[in-house]
């Protein structure tokens, strides 16, 4: 759940190739899409655990989490 | 290891490299090598061997870390009149070898078939050639796993992805293991000369197919590669043969093997096969700890284009690194209590499918397959038990696996 400590995960499409690792450890938080790049589906879509899982452990070290912003 | 206490450990390298009967069980190796000088350089072999999981992962993410770097000694894949060897010819025309745009290429086209959301749509489809195939072996109560059961969903899954027949799947098995036997650290001229006709005879068989697909094309991954060689500069011919054998041959030798590894692992640890059967949702749990504890793929090399610095070593331009993948599996600075097989373990982390551009293409369709098999190996066989202690690994290099597991049940 998005908190005041909440972080954004960012996909850097330009070092990302599609092979799909982030899918295995948080299937409801990434998707690939049809140019076969990583992208977010649902920020909220698995525990913090594997979607920590799935950042880590990006092959090409395509994925990051970056603080979020505070609205208003 | 069994050598005598006055060897150092430069010849305990070249022993495990060389010698099949050094790698029965290699884990004692990996962890006095990992201790002793974890980035090696072995005059002997000409390479670098690493053995920890950071400097694994390092090597494999790092910028100047390449397959085919320039200046790239490749004189011992030649024959006496300056061919490629035909092992190598077949070797060097898989993506393994490329690197870049070269690699994006490929990987764009196979990803079309096998990516993450693909591999997922033929859930249904393995999971009814396993049960059909449980089916048949369960009735036997006895059966050595390895011939009988895991490399079943593996071969009729890579089949049906090419759209080929699986009538001439004895011949892939064969050609594989003569083909994968004869291109690492090899220089036992019979090997060699296995491994050679294997390649020719894999080769001509993949023009065979080629040629049939082409006059009946379909949706398969086959006919996706012929349509990228025909339709211009997508993929060149040596290419489209090239990645067929592999894919054909990787496709099932390694994911059958990692289950009989994850088998091996669960009978050897029965409160762990108890786990497993208690909630069998863990079975993909069991499988990643298997990638990390046994995994199938022994060591991959890379190469570095330019010098490169790790732990203090320089390596230099045009140098080969050897990747040890089990020993980084089992490296304590990464891993709590790393020879324990533990399918509850917290992190999920490992190189079985390598990182970084060349992360295995393949690895969606294994972990698939894999979990599906061992989920019926924990629950299909009641009471399974290995009817012998005495277990033997294959001698391929390249290749963790069982020669024979011999179970019973019922």
């Amino acid at each position: 759940m998005a908190g005041p400590d909440a972080q954004r995960i960012v996909v850097d499409r330009a070092l990302c190739i599609g092979t799909g690792n982030c899918v295995f450890y948080a299937e409801r938080t990434f998707d690939i899409d049809g140019s076969n790049k990583a992208t977010v589906v649902d920020p909220d879509g698995d525990a913090i655990v594997d979607q920590r899982m799935a950042v880590e452990n990006c092959p090409t070290g395509a994925l990051s989490f970056a603080r979020e912003e505070p609205t208003a | 290891m069994g050598s005598p206490a006055a060897t150092t450990l430069s010849d305990d390298v070249v022993h495990w490299f060389t010698d099949p009967g050094a790698r029965q069980d290699p884990y004692a190796f990996f962890d006095r090598l990992r201790d002793e000088d974890p980035v090696h350089y072995n005059e002997q072999l000409k390479t670098w061997v690493v053995t920890r999981y950071d400097d694994g992962d390092t090597v494999f993410r790092g910028s100047p870390v390449v397959r085919n770097p320039a200046d790239f000694d490749i004189s011992y894949m030649l024959d006496e009149q300056g061919e490629l060897r035909p092992t190598w010819r077949l070797d060097r025309g898989t993506h393994r070898w490329h690197d870049g745009e070269d690699l994006n290429r490929i990987r764009r086209l196979v990803s079309q078939v096998m990516g993450a959301r693909q591999i997922r749509s033929w859930r249904g489809q393995a999971q009814e050639v396993l049960d059909q195939h449980v089916e048949r072996v369960v009735g036997l109560g006895e059966a050595d796993l390895i011939e009988e059961f895991v490399f079943e969903l593996p071969m009729q899954m890579i089949c049906r992805i090419f759209g080929v027949p699986t009538s001439d799947r004895e011949n892939y098995r064969k050609w594989t293991e003569d083909w994968f036997s004869a291109v690492v650290f090899v220089t036992d001229p019979e090997v060699q000369a296995k491994g050679d006709a294997a390649a020719i005879a894999f080769e001509e068989h993949i023009g065979e197919l080629v040629k049939h697909k082409r006059d009946h094309p379909d949706e398969s991954l086959l006919s996706l590669l012929i349509q990228a060689r025909d339709s211009g500069d997508k993929l060149r011919d040596d290419e489209l043969v090239a990645m067929t054998a592999s894919m054909l041959g990787a496709g099932h030798e390694t994911t059958g093997s990692l289950v009989g590894n994850a088998t091996l692992a669960l009978l050897r640890n029965p409160e762990q096969m108890a786990l497993l059967r208690e909630d069998p949702s863990r079975a993909k749990d069991a499988v990643e700890e298997t990638l990390r504890y046994e995994g199938s793929a022994m060591l991959t090399p890379r190469f570095v284009a330019e010098d490169f610095e790790l732990r203090g070593r320089t390596i230099a331009a045009g140098d080969m690194i050897q990747i040890l993948l089990q020993a980084t599996g089992r490296s304590p600075i990464t891993f709590d209590d790393p020879h324990r097989f533990w399918i509850d373990r917290p992190s999920k982390r490992h190189l079985g499918f390598a990182l970084g551009p060349h992360f295995c293409c393949g690895a969606q369709l294994a972990r698939l397959e894999a979990e599906l098999m061992v989920t019926a190996v924990a629950t299909r066989f009641p009471n399974l038990e290995m009817t012998t202690d005495e277990v033997t690994w294959k001698p391929i290099l390249g290749i963790r696996g069982l020669k024979a597991l011999p179970v019973r049940w019922g």
